[in-house]
């Protein structure tokens, strides 16, 4: 067990150490104060223009432009980008090594294989989620410093007032359920990672498979109606499900056992393809 | 024979029914008058503060019970101060007399029967070409010379029907306490048709987007603790940023 910490700690202490690991950081910490600062000065326009219709008959008390609905639009407009800045890190995991000519160095050492795996994996789903909640705090605890607290609305198919007091654990169960989704996006980045010898392929690899399954799940034709829920990108919306009233959770078990089924295919397969390599680097 | 008999009947029904609408319509106020009756009941009041829950139930909107304040100020300065997001009713909920008398044109339609009160039926039509609401029907109580119905079409196709109750304030102010208004939809006869099946509309992403008025359903205005001529600051009524 101390092994397999160790492993992981130096594992980590190397994903760390790389400059690019703090690209997906830097890009949040540029695109969320933007967002955020342009929302404040627009002042609230966005919502004052979709409810147009509706304020000619109603009137809005309350607060309903505040931090947490800008937090919930941000979640929404940055779901296509994260899977492109997760791939960066996970993809880069075993190609990493072959690209910098490690992989030998590393599979020397007295430690199977499996364990260096396993090791490397629990790296990708530690940064996955680090990632994601570092998105999160920055988004909310901008959001709401700048633009003040208040009940939740929600324009969709209904308009939906949550309660100021469910509000912020809404929130962390809809990150936790998108760093679910987000593992399975890493753990396929990783998968391509482990049978390429440059990060380049994972990526665009991972963001090929996000935009075509992404495609078959949105596009309203029928062909695709009876693939599209067994789709990774079907499922990948989860974390909405977490301002619905009530939490559909029945809905919620059957998308975490499909993402997680697809998270545990992918490093299942990478796994095999990362024993059975043939290091010639 | 037979005609002239039919000829002579006819005469006498309408001649019955001219003279009876004539004898009536010589007892009735005229809708002026009426209307000039419900300015003069809260003509004292100068500006108010009440306390206002919301309870909505409109098709495709869910918003908790909330509580707001509202502020009143004559001639027409409205404001609402809440915590809490909620949807009040644009027109009605703080129903301005003066300013109906001052912008429509009342007709006496006759008498009806409202909450089982015998009420005057008057029809507003707006001075201004331009006025949002270009016809309303009011349903006056002649006991206090209060609004207690309230019917217009704010849009082609749609309904809406305020119903108030009113409880005395300050020995001498009729105030409403409850408010009860409900959106429907008018068929082709223009009769209310029941509830729409909200799931029968197709909806587009652009539509999904724009919020459409909800159809039908109701919201329910309680009112409580009116404060009445404490002298509300004109500060109140300057719009706040952030606020919708």
């Amino acid at each position: 067990m101390s092994t397999m910490v160790r492993l992981t700690y130096y594992e980590m202490l190397k994903t760390f150490l790389k400059k690019r690991t703090y690209l997906g950081f830097a890009v949040i910490l540029f695109i969320v104060p933007i967002y955020v600062i342009a929302m404040k000065l627009e002042g609230g326009r966005f919502l004052k223009m979709a409810t147009q219709s509706l304020q000619l008959d109603f009137i809005f008390t309350g607060n309903p432009f505040n931090g947490w609905f800008v937090a919930h639009m941000l979640m929404s407009s940055l779901w296509v980008q994260i899977p492109i800045l997760i791939s960066f890190v996970a993809g880069d995991e075993l190609a990493g090594e072959a690209t910098a000519g490690t992989y030998r160095l590393i599979l020397i050492r007295p430690v199977s294989r499996t364990r260096i795996f396993i090791a490397k994996y629990i790296t990708t789903v530690i940064y996955t989620v680090l990632f994601v909640f570092s998105l999160g705090l920055m988004s909310v605890g901008l959001a709401v410093a700048l633009l003040g607290n208040g009940d939740l609305i929600i324009l969709g198919r209904e308009i939906l007032v949550l309660p100021q007091s469910e509000v912020m654990w809404r929130f962390v169960l809809a990150y936790c359920f998108a760093s679910w989704g987000m593992i399975t996006v890493a753990s396929i980045a990783f998968f391509f990672s482990s049978f390429v010898e440059n990060a380049i392929g994972p990526i665009v690899g991972t963001m090929g498979v996000v935009i075509v399954f992404t495609l078959i799940t949105v596009l309203p034709v029928e062909l695709f109606s009876t693939i599209r829920e067994y789709l990774f990108t079907y499922h990948m919306n989860i974390w909405q499900k977490a301002f619905a009233d009530p939490i559909p959770w029945h809905d919620i078990l059957v998308s975490v056992a499909y993402l997680g089924a697809n998270s545990l295919v992918a490093m299942l397969a990478a796994w095999i393809i990362f024993t059975k390599k043939d290091i010639l680097s | 024979m037979t005609s002239t008999k039919a000829v002579k009947t006819s005469i006498l029904v309408f001649a019955l029914t001219f003279f009876g609408q004539l004898a009536q319509s010589q007892k009735l106020p005229s809708g002026a008058e009426v209307l000039q009756k419900v300015v003069k009941g809260v003509e004292g009041v100068q500006d108010y503060e009440v306390s206002l829950e919301a309870d909505v139930h409109l098709e495709r909107v869910r918003i908790p019970r909330a509580k707001a304040t509202m502020y009143f100020k004559k001639p027409d300065k409205v404001h609402f101060d809440s915590p809490s997001i909620a949807m009040m009713p644009r027109e009605g909920v703080a129903f301005n007399s003066a300013a109906v008398l001052e912008q429509y044109t009342a007709q006496m339609i006759g008498e009806d029967t409202v909450q089982g009160k015998k009420a005057f039926k008057l029809q507003l039509a707006a001075k201004a070409a331009t006025a949002r609401l270009r016809q309303l029907f009011i349903w006056v109580n002649p006991e206090n010379w209060t609004i207690s119905r309230l019917q217009t079409i704010p849009h082609e196709g749609r309904i809406l029907t305020m119903d108030f109750s009113y409880v005395l304030q300050d020995g001498k102010y009729w105030m409403p306490v409850a408010l009860t208004a409900s959106f429907g939809i008018l068929d082709e006869g223009g009769m209310r048709r029941p509830q729409a099946d909200s799931s029968s509309s197709p909806e587009t992403p652009l539509d999904q987007m724009q919020m459409r008025t909800p159809r039908s359903g109701s919201i329910t205005i309680t009112y409580s603790d009116y404060k009445i001529n404490v002298g509300l600051s004109d500060e109140i009524f300057k719009p706040q940023q952030n606020k919708q």
